[in-house]
Order: structure tokens, then C-alpha cells, then sequence
């Protein structure tokens, strides 16, 4: 999980506490498609079987997440802002096996 | 030593007999010991969440999480967002249980369970996270739930619950007071 990235505020409620919002410079997001590879799938199948958390899921899907946040940050930085509010998550499963992680929220000017 | 050449001929069979010892052997015995262990592991990971959760809140007196997103608390100093995830992969014995469900119909409680769990655990990462990075109060907190890898009917590859939880960590010099904004 990223921390305070550049100086990006990023929260996913409207308002950022201590700041007030002077523009709003659109929607900006970020999206990954990652599939799983061949060593790690065998290794969860196995798993599987026996039950419990699939800690290379977890793993894979956290470092995704990361890729899509990140994408989004520069997107917003390219529009000139310097914090996302109203922060979202989705995530679909766009074939077997690969799954979408997608992130999007509003830019804004804060000071 | 000599080798018989009709040994050479067994190697490209090397894959197919793994494939049988492991469907033959391997597989019934994992699939038992899942079965046998899987309502006490389930007990096992319920209490160690619980413990977890009742240590948080003995530190910090109450709930850091909230869903409360118009309420920001008073002071707040410093804000950003945090998440945790965790995937959850029912066993086999499971899934079976789970199938058979789907005949008769009614309430499915052996995903229920581990999705309750999970759900907990992961919630209970999002307060442990907040903690470590300093955040007395989360506010603004979602729970997404999806289905990852492939699910079909019969159990090639692998299954997994994805359970996401995300926040805003929010950090006060007054806590635990709230203004409404």
C-alpha cells in the first residue's frame, strides 16, 4: 500500500480533513488486468484442496491494486491536482483466471 | 550397468504417472485431511480473529472503524486511504458440501462461515493497519467482495473468495469527538 505519494492527499470521503477544495478537475482512473501465472496456480490449487487463505492471491492481487492506484495517481497529476477524493474500488472477473482491479475517483486542487 | 532401452521409453510417460500418483494418492488424502480439519481450523481462525479484535479494542477503548463518512472527526490533522484484502479459498470438502446445496437449495452455511470469517479478519487488518500507521479513527469504510479464478463446476483450478476492505485513515489530535460538518 502506497503512503503519501508525492503530496497527493487521497481519501475516499468527499472532503479532505484540513483542506479546502478549490477546484475539481474531473474523474481520473486507474485499471490493471493481471493473470495468474502457472507456479503460483499450482501452488494455490493445492492449497485449495486443503482450504484456507490463498496467501499468493492476496499477494498478487494487492501488488495489481498498487499498479491501478499508482496509474490513477499520475493520471491526476497530469491533470495538475493534488489530492483524489471520493475514492472507489471495483474489481471484475474478466475471464477465468485474469481479473480487472480498477480504481477511480475525482481529482481536485486542495489547499 | 546396462539400461534396458524399453526404460528410455518410459520417460515421456514420467508427467502421466505424477499425474496418476498425484490424483490417486495425493489427492484423496489432501481432500480427507481438508475435510476432517476444516471445522477446526474454521474454530481455530474464528478465535484467533477474535482475540486479535478484542486486543485492539482493549487498546484503544472502541471501534476504530466507522462507516460514518459526513461526520470527519474534530482536529483531524492528516488523512489518506487504507485497504486490505485477503483471498479465501473454500477446500474441496467445502465446495462439495456447498454443491450438494445447491440440490436441496436453502442456506449454505459452510460459505457462509468462512466468508463471515474472512470478512472479520479482514476488517481486523484494516485496524491493524491503521494502527501501525498511526490513524486513531477510519471513517468511510467499504466492503467489496468478488470471485477470482475459475469457477466451474468441476474443481480445475482454483477458487477463491477476494474479500476488500478500504477506508480513510484519518488522523486527530482530539479523538474520539465528533462535529458534524
Amino acid at each position: 500500500m502506497p503512503s503519501l505519494v508525492d503530496g497527493m492527499h487521497v481519501v475516499n470521503t468527499e472532503t479532505i480533513p484540513g483542506f479546502v477544495i478549490k477546484d475539481q478537475l474531473g474523474v481520473v482512473s486507474g485499471s490493471t488486468v493481471r493473470a495468474k501465472n502457472v507456479v503460483r496456480d499450482i501452488s494455490q490449487m493445492l492449497k485449495n484442496i486443503v482450504g484456507g487463505e490463498l496467501h499468493q492471491y492476496t499477494n498478487l492481487l494487492n501488488e495489481s491494486r498498487n499498479e491501478a492506484f499508482s496509474r490513477m495517481l499520475e493520471d491526476a497529476k497530469a491533470r495538475g491536482a493534488n489530492g483524489v477524493v471520493n475514492l472507489r474500488f471495483a474489481t471484475s472477473a474478466v475471464s477465468p483466471g485474469a481479473a480487472e482491479l480498477f480504481c477511480y475517483g475525482t481529482a481536485v486542487l486542495v489547499e | 550397468m546396462e539400461v534396458s532401452p524399453y526404460l528410455l521409453l518410459l520417460i515421456p510417460l514420467i508427467p502421466l504417472i505424477l499425474w496418476v500418483a498425484f490424483w490417486t494418492i495425493a489427492y484423496p488424502v489432501m481432500f480427507l485431511y481438508g475435510a476432517i480439519t476444516s471445522s477446526s481450523s474454521k474454530r481455530r481462525w474464528r478465535k484467533d480473529v477474535l482475540r486479535r479484535e478484542r486486543g485492539t479494542m482493549e487498546k484503544v477503548g472502541r471501534d476504530t472503524l466507522s462507516m460514518d463518512k459526513i461526520r470527519i472527526p474534530l482536529g483531524a490533522t492528516e488523512s489518506e486511504v487504507i485497504w486490505a484484502s485477503i483471498v479465501i479459498g473454500p477446500s474441496h470438502w467445502q465446495q462439495l458440501i456447498g454443491s450438494l446445496y445447491n440440490i436441496i437449495g436453502g442456506s449454505v452455511d459452510v460459505y457462509r462461515d468462512i466468508i463471515a470469517i474472512g470478512r472479520s479478519e479482514v476488517l481486523q487488518r484494516l485496524r491493524e493497519i491503521a494502527e501501525e500507521k498511526g490513524f486513531d479513527n477510519v471513517v468511510a469504510v467499504r466492503l467489496d467482495t468478488s470471485m477470482i479464478g475459475t469457477f466451474r463446476s468441476q474443481g480445475k483450478g482454483s477458487k477463491g473468495i477476494e474479500i476488500f476492505a478500504y477506508g480513510t485513515g484519518v488522523k486527530t489530535e482530539v479523538p474520539s469527538s465528533f462535529i458534524v460538518q
